[in-house]
């Protein structure tokens, strides 16, 4: 794993409010001054935003511009370089959720907050309540009710051979159902398992 | 040389245009651009695929160029899992699992570009629109709708890029117009220069287990397949039959199309103690059947609902063997 991996990983495990709260820390300082991570950021909580309800219709919130403009007037307030992640960990507790939490209320949070620096500097924001994104290590997505791995790996390269053949998948971005055979199952095992089971037609129909 | 000058200017007029306003309400003029998009524009960015309540962040790096189109596909997620494609072949690399796919071409460049898509005959079975306008990774975007005429195949709302008409959001919808499988850039770079490192895999895959499927052995037949059907869904047909020889008895597989979706029969010899898919079974939005006949096990493999793949299964048989 090399170091831009490594970071990645430490920002997806926050959003998983996986890590302590001195790295928590360090890697907030880091993302203040890394639009990169602020991005990747992003991402991850574009993910938890989809996985919750949808796609936004539109872009919505730009949350890594919030996440920049709150470091910038943090620098303006005399250098609290750590509010964010001090925000971060002490909303914790408090609100009962994982730190896979809304940048736009940690934003409000630190300008409103402690300091008191006043609403009329509050960077405006939308955005949902915050929620938490489920902690599941992530499985390869299957195909439903097949036990044997033989079988799996049989009908993966049937739909890799079915796809070069596809004209859907075009219509899908081109890249369709490639995603499919590498996407991964990041769903409770209960629920990954509620799947279909084959129907019993191991006999011969003709 | 009047004529040839005047016709280069036309040419680079129409070039010039953005795509709006040369297509304008026409959904096919719209669609076929997207496919030449996909065939001749380099582009590089982040999207989301989402299905059954979970989601993916991909990274996608896409040349056209003289050397055919590559593309390379990264999971941002969990481990690196990668799809490379070229001309030649495809390969999935998933290293959780420590597993390579391989699947070989072998008719380089037609199979490439898929089976064409043929919108404006398939009127019978689908509604096209022009809807509104969109904006998606901050770029203005066009919605086609593609609305199925009954519960035999799904639909389409592709968001293409006014300027291109590269897809840049795209939800595959059932009969209902309920989305089943949505995909969004969150992030695009359109036209620029990709590197050949950027489309090299990250891990060699050495020490993995490398399932390949080789197209030495593969014939395209010409109507010539001992698989049959009873009768087809309504609008399907086969455009593609091809014979693969690998033991004694070859083995088959078929793609039939209603111009859009697409379907692939895979018919094998019987071998004893190979396990084989019984009934249904589904991955993201495609549905997958398997039917145990006399001497041969028949899989559907499709982006189509449950009833059609089913009614394949039911319809499927081999003759004179």
């Amino acid at each position: 794993m090399n170091m831009t991996d490594k970071v990645l990983e430490q920002v997806s495990a926050l959003a998983d409010d996986e890590l302590d709260s001195r790295e928590a820390e360090l890697l907030l300082e880091r993302m203040a001054r890394d639009s990169g991570l602020r991005d990747a950021w992003e991402h991850y909580h574009l993910v938890g935003e989809a996985m919750r309800n949808g796609l936004p219709h539109t872009q919505g919130a730009d949350f890594a511009a919030c996440v920049a403009a709150v470091v910038e007037q943090d620098d303006r307030n005399g250098g609290r370089r750590f509010a964010v992640g001090r925000m971060l960990l002490q909303l914790r507790p408090v609100a009962g959720m994982a730190v896979a939490v809304s940048v736009a209320m940690l934003a409000v949070f630190t300008l409103q907050g402690p300091t008191g620096s006043g609403p009329s500097e509050v960077v405006p924001i939308a955005g949902n309540p915050p929620a938490t994104v489920p902690l599941i290590a992530p499985r390869r997505v299957d195909f439903s009710g097949v036990r044997s791995a033989e079988l799996q790996d049989q009908l993966r390269s049937y739909l890799l051979n079915h796809s070069e053949h596809s004209g859907s998948s075009r219509m899908r971005g081109g890249v369709m159902p490639y995603v499919q055979i590498a996407a991964q199952d990041t769903r409770p095992v209960d629920a990954a398992e509620e799947d279909p089971k084959p129907v019993n037609a191991e006999q011969p129909r003709k | 040389m009047n004529m040839m000058r005047g016709l280069l200017i036309l040419f680079l007029l129409l070039a010039a245009m953005p795509a709006h306003a040369r297509f304008g309400e026409n959904p096919d003029a719209w669609l076929k651009q997207m496919e030449t998009a996909l065939e001749t524009i380099n582009y590089r960015g982040t999207f989301v695929y989402i299905h059954d309540e979970q989601a993916e962040t991909m990274r996608v790096f896409h040349r056209v160029g003289p050397d055919g189109t590559r593309e390379r596909l990264i999971s941002l997620n969990g481990s690196a899992r990668e799809v490379l494609r070229d001309d030649d072949q495809v390969k999935c690399i998933l290293p959780d699992d420590k597993a390579v796919f391989v699947e070989k071409r072998h008719d380089r460049g037609t199979v490439a570009r898929g089976i064409p898509l043929n919108a404006a005959r398939n009127t019978e079975h689908y509604e096209f629109q022009l809807l509104g306008t969109g904006r998606i990774a901050g770029r203005s975007s066009r919605l086609v709708a593609i609305n199925p005429r009954d519960g035999l195949r799904y639909g389409y709302r592709l968001w293409l890029d006014e300027e291109t008409g590269l897809p840049l959001r795209s939800e595959l919808v059932n009969n209902d117009g309920q989305p089943i499988e949505k995909m969004m850039f969150t992030e695009i770079e359109i036209g620029v220069e990709i590197d050949d490192e950027l489309l090299l895999p990250s891990v060699s895959g050495d020490g993995f287990k490398w399932h390949v499927r080789s197209a030495e052995k593969e014939t395209v037949l010409q109507n010539t397949s001992p698989v049959r059907f009873e009768a087809l869904p309504a609008g399907y047909r086969i455009v593609r039959t091809e014979a693969r020889t690998e033991g004694e008895q070859p083995s088959y597989h078929l793609v039939l199309s209603d111009g859009l979706a697409s379907v692939s029969v895979f018919a094998e010899p019987l071998q004893e103690g190979k396990p084989a898919l019984a009934g249904l079974s589904r991955i993201g939005a495609v549905n997958a059947f398997g039917v145990r006949l006399p001497e041969h096990h028949v899989t559907i493999v499709g982006e189509v609902p449950e009833a059609t793949v089913a009614a394949i299964a039911e319809a499927v048989s081999l003759t004179g063997k």
